[in-house]
């Protein structure tokens, strides 16, 4: 059974999990406080401790490669690649967006598949790298309809209450139940149509947590419909709003960009999914990991890299600008300014705080 | 680079008087911006985050971050906007813009700081959002500075005139009045 190291440091959050077909094996996680390079290494020790696994039965590195914070990122991509280059394994690259598309996919019932999902990272600044989904069932197995409306009930309940964004969604807890062997548990589905329901909600006879984990069961599956995009939230707002005018079901939002800008978002008529999946998680990585690599869908360490979405894969057009020292005696225009400055010289102590031309700190670069 | 027309021109004629520009420019930044240092080797830029970096209170020597590529400076005196960090930092050296967005600057600025990139003009498009640019030039005559000032985006749009008013008079513009001796001049 393939093994799988999954690495997430797309946000301020990190992890490290192993898992095979059967589910997760351990994971280590720390949240916020963007401490990956103090997570991750001692992360993959961990967990491969706490598994009883070596590091040479791994058969695949998976990471997480963003968009997000690049400079978790970095020491993210950078582990993985040493350790599939160190003991010459494949990689399945997943971007951030498809990780936590995949986990609100995991925990809705299936009555929900077909509905809109819009997955949004905080790209700081004012901006957000965001993807559309629709959320599919994967093995299109039909489920009966009593099971729908109770659970949809449910949802419509909440959302109506919370209007909106605010609303928190019915079925998330499935990504727990997935774990915590929900099939078979009944009943709960009518008081808030959290952990378990989703499952139980399912008449199609997936009674094998191990199907449930691998996905060869049918779940209900993120569609990716768009490329990642990096746009200011009002532009986003205004697509979400487009797509909340056509479709039934209120688009869902997921991701720590929709937490952060909620209030530019609740006007659009999508939900908000809990904050709890907000940040990728390491063990959904690794289940989508377990998923693509069983699928062949494996990469060479040499190829993986960060997706910046930006025009960051360009290279910088140093030629129109590197330069010589400014040769003087060309402009002397003035266009609307003041003449600031005298004809001092350079490098004396202006008020006390001024710098010493020359001095050399001798920090290292961080 | 996103072609805008600037803000302000203001020419200065020594070494002191970028740095009083610096100082009066760094009264009107908040936590979260970033400041694009343009122009050739030699233009200035380093000499402007000296004014800017004296003007928030910090005390060591800034120098020329071209080898350590960000160096963060802790201000004293973060001004109105509260600032408390100075990241100072330097893309000569860096050839893809990829390498621009590793360093992680649109999240680091987070940390209630500011951001002054020299060369950062080239990689404007993986800084995301706004940033502000200042260009130097030589002037006519020797020690002569042309420094053109430029909202790139939306929000430095918005505070155009906060900006203008600032360059315009450096010596007035300073909250901290540890900089800008030399810009009584200015107007
Ligand atoms: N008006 C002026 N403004 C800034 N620097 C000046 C001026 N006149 C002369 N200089 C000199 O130009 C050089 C600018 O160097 P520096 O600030 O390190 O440039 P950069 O960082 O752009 O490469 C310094 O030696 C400084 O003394
Ligand atoms: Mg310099």
């Amino acid at each position: 059974m393939t093994v799988v190291l999954a690495i997430e440091s797309a946000t301020d959050a990190a992890g490290v999990a192993l898992a095979d077909g059967s589910g997760l094996l351990a994971e280590v996680r720390v949240g916020r406080g963007r401490r990956h390079a103090e997570t991750i290494a001692p992360g993959v020790e961990a967990v491969c401790r706490l598994a009883g696994i070596a590091l040479r039965e791994v058969d695949v590195v998976v990471v997480d490669v963003g968009p997000g914070l690049f400079t978790g990122l970095r020491v993210g991509i950078a582990t993985a690649k040493g350790i599939a280059f160190g003991l010459g394994l494949p990689m399945v690259p997943v971007t951030s967006l498809d990780v936590l598309a995949a986990a609100v996919a995991a925990g809705r019932p299936a009555s929900r598949s077909g509905r809109t999902l819009v997955a949004v990272v905080d790209a700081r600044r004012g901006e957000v790298f965001w993807a559309r989904y629709r959320l599919d069932w994967g093995s299109m197995r039909p489920v009966a309809p009593g099971a729908e409306a109770g659970l949809g009930g449910a949802e419509a309940g909440l959302g109506g209450v919370e209007a909106g964004l605010g609303g928190v969604e019915a079925g998330l807890g499935g990504a727990g139940a997935r774990r915590s062997g929900a099939p078979g548990s009944a009943g709960t589905g009518g008081t808030s149509g959290a952990t378990g329901t989703a499952w139980d909600a399912r008449s199609d006879g997936i009674s094998d947590i191990d199907d449930m984990w691998s996905g060869a069961g049918g779940l209900v599956v993120p569609v990716r419909l768009s490329e990642p995009r990096a746009s200011a939230p009002d532009v986003l707002a205004a697509e979400i709003k487009v797509l909340a005018g056509i479709e039934t079901d209120p688009p869902l939002v997921v991701g720590d960009g929709a937490l952060r800008y909620a209030a530019v978002l609740a006007g659009t008529g999508a939900i908000a999914v809990h904050g709890v999946l907000a940040r990728p998680m390491v063990d959904v990585l690794a289940a989508v990991g377990v998923w693509r690599a069983d699928a062949g869908l494996v990469e060479d360490p040499a190829g993986v890299d960060a997706l910046y979405v930006r025009e960051a894969d360009a290279r910088i057009n140093w030629e129109r600008r590197r330069p010589q020292r400014p040769a003087a005696g060309d402009t002397g225009g003035n266009a609307e300014g003041g003449s600031a400055g005298a004809g001092d010289t350079e490098g004396d102590a202006a008020g006390g705080a001024a710098p010493v031309t020359g001095a050399v700190t001798g920090q290292p670069a961080p | 680079m996103i072609e805008a027309a600037p803000v302000a021109v203001v020419t200065t004629t020594s070494p002191d008087g970028t740095r009083a520009v610096g100082g009066a420019l760094a009264a009107v930044v908040r936590p979260g911006d970033i400041v694009v240092l343009a122009g050739d080797l030699g233009a200035g830029k380093t000499t402007f985050a000296q004014g800017f970096a004296a003007a928030l209170g910090v005390r060591e020597p800034v120098t020329s971050p071209t080898f350590a590529l960000v160096r963060p400076y802790r201000c004293r005196m973060g001004g109105a906007g509260g600032v408390r960090t100075i990241l100072h930092a330097d893309v000569y050296r860096l050839d893809r813009l990829a390498e621009v967005a590793d360093l992680g600057l649109a999240q680091l600025v987070e940390d209630e700081a500011v951001a002054l990139v020299e060369w950062g003009d080239v990689a404007v498009p993986v800084l995301g959002g706004d940033v502000l640019q200042v260009r130097l030039d030589p002037g006519s005559g020797d020690g002569e500075r042309l420094v053109t000032v430029t909202a790139l985006g939306p929000g430095w749009a918005a505070r155009a005139a906060t900006v203008r008013a600032a360059a315009r008079g450096p010596a007035t513009g300073t909250t901290s009045g540890k900089s800008g001796k030399s810009g009584e001049e200015g107007q």
